[in-house]
């Protein structure tokens, strides 16, 4: 792992994750509906792939299709390899071997993501008892020392409690620290921070940045905001109507953008003018 | 300000010492949640506030109060020349057509069952009683034309708009009574970028067509800096700092609005990447047990025995006022 800061070429260059004409529809009354209208990407190891989008562009989509985690209506069709492993098709058992472990989620909205009657001690600690094998007195361990990492302040006291006890900043910080329970070399975050207020997104956004630098992990984060996206990514994807339109290195995205969707995305992003 | 020429020395709506607070339960007990305390402001005629602060600050419930959506527990709020406060039924209504509010989320702002042209033609039919049916079709076609909407869109149901087409009907439905004073609750928060922009420039250009006086609450910061000619920082249902948005986002004097400023992502990485910020640690405390003292002490860097004892007062300082007792040295 090279320093802290994204953007430095955090790579050693091996393919994690490979998408390859990935698409995805849904078939509806009114017809069949394109989420992923063929997608190819390809994500190595230590690096943080940013993708943004406005609402529907198939952000999400890209993301649960990963995991696997779509409904029986979906249809799903191409190729998606982990260290080339092929992913579509294999049964549930085998896809739990690899997310959780390999592959972890951070979820929007961490109060629907989190089991509200488990202490988030024993939320934690199942991921580490489950997918390590870990006895409940060496995963409560791992547990603690994650909810230290992530920065929250008392954590044998914030262990105790439920997910409602907590504050949004603070729920957000124990979804992190559970993906990372596993050491998974992939972190997929969707929107991490959008439910949370300014000062708490960057509190919640230097964590992950000194995470990934800890750890290793590489990061696929999807967000609206092009403002996260320049602070994190080492390459940007800009996708709509389910189609990657560009993707490229992060500084030449926004300095020189090639399609004119992406030049009208950053035309409206906006940008507080303050003194230098 | 000079880009506004309707502007005077009269005030629009004038906030004095408005102090807020709900009954809730807790730990078995009803106590006292002090949403707002001690808020007071003037708004100029065609001037437009912004209000900015964190989740918990007290920003809707300072619109809310406004429109007497909410009980309020003291202070004075004055409307031109009437006392908001004091009035009650027709009295209230009368003033209500006056003072018009715009809502967080478009879709879920208008009644599911009611077309657009239902929804725009009920305000006047309540707050204009005197038009004609003629005059108030008339009326709703010429706001729709207005907020970049056509005739097709009469007929449709909430269902079928888009959050932008949705936010513009709220902003219609607002405006069709054509008040004085608009308050904006976080109208931007539920739409994408690009729609963003849209309805930022709708409100500014409906703004400066009416003289319209506004308050927009929002924690987009580059939206506010955009549209606003003064800005208001609550933290925990206290004024922080009040100031001209030019010097507020210049030189801004309270740790908690530079604290604000500088969590603000930057869509830039170079500069993203070379800036080195300090989060501000922490989160905002529970209004039930405020700090004593200034309240934002518990996240203040610069915070010293006296931020415990003593509550700041706002004073005077550069082109701010502040309450803080060492900004100016800090």
């Amino acid at each position: 792992m090279s320093t802290a800061g994204a953007g430095s070429s955090a790579t050693d260059g091996a393919t994690l994750l490979q998408l390859s004409g990935l698409r995805l529809q849904y078939a509806t009354r009114a017809g069949t509906l394109e989420a992923l209208a063929g997608i190819d990407l390809e994500i190595r190891t230590g690096e943080c792939v940013g993708i943004v989008g406005e609402s529907g562009s198939g952000k999400t989509a890209l993301l649960l299709s990963i995991l696997g985690l779509l409904p029986p209506a979906a249809r799903i069709a191409g190729s998606i390899r982990y260290r080339g492993l092929e992913l579509l098709g294999l049964r549930a058992a085998e896809l739990n071997r690899i997310r959780g472990t390999r592959i972890a989620m951070v979820f929007q909205d961490p109060m629907s993501a989190l089991n509200p009657c488990m202490r988030i001690i024993d939320q934690l600690s199942e991921v580490s008892r489950v997918h390590r094998g870990l006895a409940r007195r060496a995963a409560e361990g791992r547990a603690l020392t994650m909810l230290q990492a992530v920065h929250i302040g008392e954590p044998a006291r914030i262990a105790r409690q439920y997910p409602h006890q907590l504050s949004g900043g603070m729920r957000q910080r124990v979804m992190i620290a559970m993906a990372l329970m596993a050491e998974p070399e992939l972190i997929l975050a969707d929107e991490p921070t959008t439910a949370l207020d300014v000062t708490v997104q960057a509190q919640v956004l230097s964590v992950l940045q000194e995470l990934r630098a800890h750890s290793g992990a590489a990061l696929l984060l999807v967000t609206h905001d092009l403002g996260i996206v320049a602070q994190l990514a080492d390459r940007v994807g800009v996708m709509r109507s389910g189609r990657l339109l560009e993707l490229a290195d992060c500084q030449t995205l926004f300095e020189q953008p090639r399609e004119a969707y992406t030049q009208s995305l950053l035309a409206s992003v906006p940008r507080l003018e303050l003194p230098a | 300000m000079s880009r506004n020429p309707y502007r005077t020395s009269a005030t629009a709506l004038s906030v004095r010492a408005l102090a807020v607070s709900y009954a809730v339960r807790h730990a078995g007990r009803s106590v006292r949640l002090r949403a707002l305390e001690g808020v007071g402001f003037d708004l100029g005629p065609a001037e437009t506030l912004g209000i900015v602060g964190e989740s918990g600050s007290g920003k809707s419930s300072l619109a809310r109060a406004l429109l007497r959506l909410i009980p309020v527990e003291a202070g004075s709020v004055r409307l031109g020349d009437a006392d908001l406060l004091a009035l009650r039924g027709a009295a209230l209504r009368q003033v209500r057509a006056r003072l018009q509010m715009v809502f967080q989320d478009g879709i879920a702002a208008l009644d599911p069952r009611q077309r657009v042209r239902d929804a725009l033609e009920e305000p006047l039919a309540v707050l204009r009683p005197e038009l004609t049916p003629l005059e108030r079709q008339a009326r709703v076609r010429a706001m729709l034309a207005r907020v970049g909407l056509e005739a097709a869109h009469l007929e449709r149901f909430p269902h079928e708009l888009s959050g932008g087409q949705a936010q513009r009907i709220g902003i219609a439905r607002a405006l069709v009574v054509e008040p004085g004073v608009l308050i904006c609750d976080e109208p931007l928060s539920s739409l994408d970028v690009s729609i963003r922009a849209q309805i930022t420039t709708l409100l500014r250009t409906l703004r400066d067509q009416s003289g319209l006086s506004m308050i927009f609450i929002s924690h987009d910061l580059p939206a506010v800096q955009q549209l606003c000619d003064r800005v208001l920082v609550l933290y925990l249902g206290r004024i922080m700092e009040i100031a001209a948005c030019d010097s507020l986002f210049r030189a801004a004097q309270h740790p908690y609005t530079r604290a604000l400023l500088q969590s603000v992502p930057v869509p830039d990485p170079r500069a993203a990447r070379a800036r080195r910020i300090v989060p501000l640690a922490g989160e905002i405390p529970s209004s039930l047990s405020p700090p004593s003292g200034c309240v934002f002490r518990t996240r203040c860097p610069y915070a010293v025995a006296r931020c415990a004892e003593e509550a700041p007062a706002l004073r005077r300082l550069g082109e701010s006022e502040v309450a803080c007792h060492r900004a100016g040295e800090i």
